[in-house]
């Protein structure tokens, strides 16, 4: 499933922190910071590594066909700060990605907020206070 | 991005009396809350950390010119004794912010209030440069070695005035493509300084070793006394060829032979003739600051500036810079545009 509206049922959890800023000089070269998107698939690959961690997944379309779409993420100390870890995203999981769409209709996505397809959270989520 | 902005007002005779101590009985106090050009230490208070900068203000025949780090800033107002200005600048995630600083000039000090998107950020103040405590005061150098974590990189300008040149550079920088840190490539000194991550030293005697953390680079302050060596332009070292000295206690090192590159991921570039000098001191509290100037005239109109502390952390250890170029390539595999890279020209 592949949706290119606006999702904020599941911003469960923050990849970038981008409320306070206008772009991102690394990401607004290869995204259109404004339009956001969701796209849902199976983790096909995972590079765990700086200088960004990427998460490569298969999303299948509504004709049956696929297409492989290149997940980023931040890198890893940033990463490691929001309690991930190698083992948070692994080959086979079904996701949900929420965020910044390539540009020019390239099949890139800036993990902002990433959720099980189920929609729970991948990472224990703290309780309410 | 340069903003001049135009104004009647001229207080011309004060200046120049001011500027040379000349007396000027009953004239001085409204001179010295009107008069803003010159260079101030400019001290930016988020509330939780204080970056510093260096601001510049300038009159040429009543078209006003406000630098922050070397680089113009947007002029929005200068009336009387107030003034305001907005400016460009990346945090620590290299997320691009535009900040309004706003105040008044009394007693010889500029202070107001900082917003951004209209919601107030902090507070800021600037206070003549002539006024900034003494550095390196004290006749013996200080033990640097130890293990230091990043505080504050400053105001983190993020444009320059450019030179046509070094223009030419910024726009045809394609960070998909060129940006060497997406290749696991070190960025060169400037970009493993800037960056807000530990770094090690250790003061080996006749040199001053660094290890960094980002990008497990590393580096070499000769202090022998030697100097460059002919032709040091053609180096093209990504970490530069450094000599330092003692001036009291004030660690001064210069860095040449750096490799042209972009010294940030917006593509700021740096030349094989650039000079960098950095100047490192403690304060009372311990902390360990770097005054840096980029003298670069073949890409910049004028010098680059940038102060960053840090903070001894001696229960760090030194971090593994683990990357992995696999993504850039598979990335641009995934576009059909591994051939424009193979194709392209510049190798930063």
């Amino acid at each position: 499933m592949l949706t290119r509206s606006i999702s904020t049922a599941l911003l469960t959890l923050s990849l970038f922190g981008m409320y306070c800023a206008e772009a991102h000089h690394a990401f607004a070269a290869n995204y259109e910071m404004d339009n956001v998107g969701t796209v849902e698939g199976v983790v096909e690959e995972v590079i765990w590594a700086n200088p960004h961690v990427h998460c490569y997944i298969r999303v299948t379309r509504g004709d049956g066909t696929t297409e492989l779409w290149d997940g980023e993420a931040a890198n890893l100390s940033l990463l490691a700060a929001r309690g991930w870890d190698r083992n948070t995203i692994r080959v086979g999981d079904a996701i949900r990605v929420t965020g910044a769409l390539g540009r020019d209709g390239t099949r890139r996505i800036q993990m902002r907020q990433v959720v099980r397809a189920d929609g729970s959270p991948l990472v224990p989520q703290p309780a309410p206070e | 991005m340069l903003a001049r902005l135009q104004t009647g007002s001229c207080h011309g005779l004060l200046k120049i009396a001011l500027r040379y101590s000349l007396p000027l009985v009953g004239s001085v106090a409204l001179a010295q809350d009107t008069d803003f050009t010159g260079k101030w230490v400019l001290a930016l208070d988020s509330g939780s950390v204080i970056d510093y900068g260096i601001l510049e203000i300038a009159e040429t025949e009543g078209e006003w010119q406000v630098y922050i780090d070397g680089g113009s800033v947007n002029l929005l107002s200068i009336a009387d004794n107030r003034i305001a200005f907005d400016f460009d600048w990346t945090d620590s995630f290299d997320l691009l912010h535009v900040t309004e600083l706003s105040g008044e000039l009394l007693a010889g000090r500029i202070g107001g209030s900082m917003t951004e998107d209209g919601e107030e950020t902090g507070t800021w103040f600037a206070e003549p440069w002539a006024e900034r405590p003494d550095k390196g005061a004290d006749p013996a150098a200080f033990d640097i070695s130890g293990i230091w974590s990043s505080v504050s990189r400053g105001t983190h300008k993020d444009a320059f005035d450019l030179t046509p040149a070094g223009a030419a550079i910024h726009d045809a920088y394609d960070l998909t493509l060129d940006d060497p840190h997406l290749r696991c490539v070190s960025g060169g000194v400037i970009r493993i300084e800037d960056a807000p991550r530990d770094y090690e030293i250790i003061d080996r005697g006749d040199h001053i070793l660094i290890l960094y953390d980002y990008f497990g680079e590393s580096r070499r302050i000769w202090m022998d006394g030697r100097p460059f060596s002919e032709g040091i332009e053609d180096a093209y070292l990504p970490m530069g060829y450094s000599i330092g000295h003692w001036e009291g206690s004030m660690l001064v090192v210069e860095t040449r032979g750096m490799k042209p590159t972009v010294w940030d991921a917006a593509g700021m570039p740096v030349s094989a003739s650039a000079v960098l000098i950095e100047r490192k001191y403690l304060d009372e509290a311990g902390r360990l600051h770097t005054d840096f100037e980029l003298n670069d005239p073949a890409n910049y109109e004028r010098p680059v500036y940038r102060h960053a502390y840090r903070e001894r952390s001696p229960e760090t250890g030194l971090g593994k810079y683990a990357c992995d170029p696999h993504a850039f390539y598979r990335s641009l595999d995934l576009e059909d545009r591994l051939e424009e890279y193979w194709q392209s020209r510049s190798r930063f």
